[in-house]
């Protein structure tokens, strides 16, 4: 056998390893499943490495072992056609925590519906016709069978159109996900780059079986379309597992927009101005970029150096700005910070304890101190408020 | 086409793709990880370990397919199957550190490197004919027994490469779990289960291309040589996902050193006694927290570890681990007792008592009640 054909067979079978693999790798985080949502979305991914596992095997029966592809052909059909259906039911698990939504039984229907025409019509017809039309790689039009050689040969047809119409049901599941997010309070503007990166992935493979479709089917397996099929399937895997295995779920990232960024090139020049004026908008994209509140040493000492002003004035803008100190002021960005990783997928299940460390406090005890700070200043407010109104009603009587 | 040619070459291909596959992942994971990290490095390890892997069988199909092409890189072939190994060890020497000083031996890496150059000496003395000849079986002459070795060198380095590093981490695993019960409460990462389900799965797949080797020579392409090709083929797979797994999501606990110039520091308060022990312990509720360390515990009571452990084993009889579990079994009682809890999840009660997941709670359990049975029959 020449090392041509090894890599052919070996390429063709790639996404039934990688998938099989990918399955192994969801058993194993099986147990370590805190929800049931976890365990729901672990089911979908294993149900869609398996429906490819089984897309790919059964392609490569068919092209080297037609005569055992023959029974198995109806459960290629019902292969091709869930692969789609189960990625878009993950994306709809994803997203189920904004837009709350149950995959209907409906979608399953139809690839019944299709599988049960197929399984009863390949049953009713004369085996040594469905031999003729397999052996042959769709190449012989058995006498008097022409319908059912077209129905028999229709499922690249029936893969694309499942594949078009559910790649975009899901590209319109996450189009709404990201504007339902954005009006959240976290700061949420674009997909993932994971996300876009399987959505191409996607549609590379949408693209490539359009074309698979329209060569002779004993070319198959030397085409270069199937390779790129396949390598595709396996990036889609490998994006798949890492995400499900990490339990990154998160499908947006918060974005520096670009007038961030002009502000914060801005202040590079700023620091050739000795003491130039520090405003909120260039204060906050400082903090927004280089986050030192994860920093649980961080000092006032190192803003002097970023903003080129000394620590009295910087602490005395933190005051004027906000109202608090520079330490009080950084607490609450640490605060903020917990609140974030609390709101995470990945850190369901996870204690405060471990997050408030994540998040910039040297530890608990620091926390907590923080939190009173902070409670006991809101519990002075209305006293303050109380007495207020008293003082503006005199004046309001002294300005008539 | 040949059937079983091609049967031995898909059941090659397989670990292959997997073990390529696994190191994707843990070079994706170790780029998510900050330089300084340990679990940077680990990841680092387990993704060179597995490119060798990956090496090992792409060797191996080589050796299968084309000899002529085997015959060329046959030293590098060696150098993975033996680095694949020390690699491997490499990493659970990381992850089974005790919190002493210690090195990773040299030697590890200079031994394999001596035997591939002069693998590399001899490959460039003897020509490469000759050596491809002797691997297809196309000369049986005794003068050539050097070249024989040379070339079929990976079977022998395989075996012995495999069962002393899987007997050196099972030796290094049981030291770990000695002491981790000391330091750690978190029973579900410490316990390592996984790593010695890996090792035993390296163990048992050291005889299998031996026999399917035999059971060829002996003409038997029969059920048994099949099935034993398989096994060869899903072991290594179950291996790769395995160690991936658990290495990502980070399924192990790292016994950090204590810092000498702390334990100096920090003045060695003997007059911690049980009754200041269990005040810190009923106010502050330390076990609550999953992955509670000992060294946490150690620096709020100001005091170092080996005292506190000592505290624990002496007035006790447990150790720490023991100890912080049976804190969180006593806290989930009084949890299940209070009205306020009726409508609550058991797995949610279970997570709030401090143990990290559903599982290492019910082993916790068995092992208690295990203990009670015995203490009853005592």
């Amino acid at each position: 056998m020449s090392a041509q054909l090894y890599i052919q067979y070996a390429v063709m079978l790639l996404p039934f390893f990688s998938a099989m693999s990918c399955l192994l790798l969801t058993l194993f985080s099986w147990p370590d499943s805190i929800t049931r949502k976890d365990r729901r979305l672990k089911l979908a991914v294993m149900g869609y490495f398996a429906a490819t596992a089984g897309v790919w095997s059964l392609m490569f029966t068919y092209v080297h072992f037609p005569l055992a592809f023959i029974p198995l052909n109806v459960v290629l059909l019902a292969a091709y056609v869930l692969v789609p259906i189960l990625l878009y039911r993950i994306i709809v698990l994803f997203t189920r925590k904004v837009i709350p939504r149950r995959q209907g039984w409906w979608h399953y229907a139809a690839p019944a519906l299709l599988c049960g025409v197929m399984l009863v019509w390949w049953l009713a017809t004369p085996p040594e016709v469905t031999r003729a039309i397999v052996v042959s790689k769709a190449g012989a039009v058995p006498a008097g069978y022409g319908a059912y050689y077209l129905f028999f040969t229709s499922k690249p047809f029936w893969r694309f159109l499942f594949g078009i119409v559910y790649f975009g049901l899901t590209v319109r599941v996450l189009y709404r996900y990201y504007n339902n997010a954005t009006q959240s309070d976290s700061l949420v503007r674009r997909p993932a780059p994971w996300v876009i990166f399987l959505l191409i992935l996607l549609g590379i493979m949408l693209v490539a079986g359009v074309v698979t479709a329209a060569i002779p089917r004993a070319m198959i397996r030397q085409s270069l379309w199937t390779a790129v099929t396949a390598l595709a399937v396996v990036g889609q895997h490998v994006l798949l597992i890492y995400h499900i295995v990490c339990r990154k779920y998160l499908l947006y990232a918060a974005v520096t927009p670009k007038r961030e960024e002009v502000v914060v090139v801005a202040m590079g020049r700023r620091r050739e101005h000795h003491g130039a004026p520090l405003t909120r908008k260039v204060f906050e994209a400082y903090f927004r970029k280089e986050k030192p509140w994860l920093d649980s040493n961080f000092k006032i000492t190192a803003l002097v150096e970023a903003f080129d002003l000394n620590r009295n004035k910087i602490g005395a803008f933190i005051n004027r700005t906000y109202g608090v100190n520079f330490s009080r002021y950084l607490n609450r960005r640490r605060t903020d910070e917990l609140h974030r990783l609390q709101s995470l997928p990945e850190n369901h299940g996870k204690r405060r304890a471990e997050l408030v460390v994540q998040a910039g406090f040297t530890d608990g005890k620091h926390y907590l101190r923080a939190v009173r700070a902070e409670q006991a200043e809101k519990a002075a407010k209305p006293a303050k408020k109380r007495q207020r109104p008293a003082a503006t009603v005199k004046k309001k009587g002294g300005t008539r | 086409m040949n059937n079983i040619l091609f049967f031995e070459f898909l059941c090659l291909v397989f670990p292959m793709v997997s073990a390529l596959l696994c190191s994707l992942l843990c070079f994706r994971y170790a780029l998510s990880r900050r330089r300084g990290e340990a679990s940077f490095r680990h990841a680092l390890t387990m993704a060179f370990t597995l490119v060798a892997a990956t090496g090992c069988w792409l060797g191996t199909i080589l050796v299968h397919t084309n000899g002529h092409l085997y015959v060329r890189i046959n030293s590098l072939f060696l150098l993975v199957l033996m680095l694949d190994q020390v690699l491997l060890y490499r990493f659970v020497f990381a992850i089974t550190g005790t919190g002493k000083p210690e090195r990773f031996n040299r030697l590890h890496f200079v031994v394999p490197a001596a035997i591939t150059l002069l693998a590399v000496v001899a490959s460039l003395l003897i020509p490469f004919d000759v050596q491809q000849a002797i691997l297809e079986g196309r000369t049986a002459d005794a003068g050539f027994r050097f070249t024989t070795l040379l070339v079929f060198a990976g079977y022998p380095i395989f075996f012995f490469y495999n069962l002393l590093y899987a007997g050196l981490g099972f030796r290094r695993v049981a030291k770990f779990r000695r002491v981790v019960t000391d330091y750690s409460a978190d029973t579900g990462h410490a316990s390592l289960g996984w790593l010695y389900l890996f090792m035993a799965l390296v163990l048992s797949s050291i005889p299998l291309p031996v026999s399917i080797v035999l059971l060829e020579t002996s003409g038997g392409m029969s059920l048994l040589w099949v099935g034993l090709t398989l096994l060869c083929s899903l072991l290594p797979v179950v291996q790769y996902t395995l160690i991936t797994y658990n290495m990502i999501a980070g399924n192990y606990v790292v016994i950090e050193p204590e810092k000498q110039a702390e334990t100096e520091a920090r003045p060695r308060v003997a007059a911690l006694e049980r009754r200041r022990f269990e005040h810190y312990i009923r106010t502050r509720k330390p076990f609550l927290n999953p992955k509670l360390r000992i060294t946490d515990m150690a620096q709020e009571l100001n005091t170092n570890r080996t005292y506190l452990s000592s505290l624990i084993n002496s007035e006790y009889g447990m150790n720490f681990s023991r100890y912080i579990n049976c804190q969180r079994l006593a806290e989930l009682d009084k949890m299940r007792l209070n009205p306020k809890n009726a409508n609550a999840l058991g797995i949610d009660m279970v997570l709030e008592a401090g143990f990290g997941s559903y599982r290492s709670y019910l082993r916790v359990k068995a092992d208690e009640d295990a203990r009670k049975v015995v203490r009853e029959f005592d």
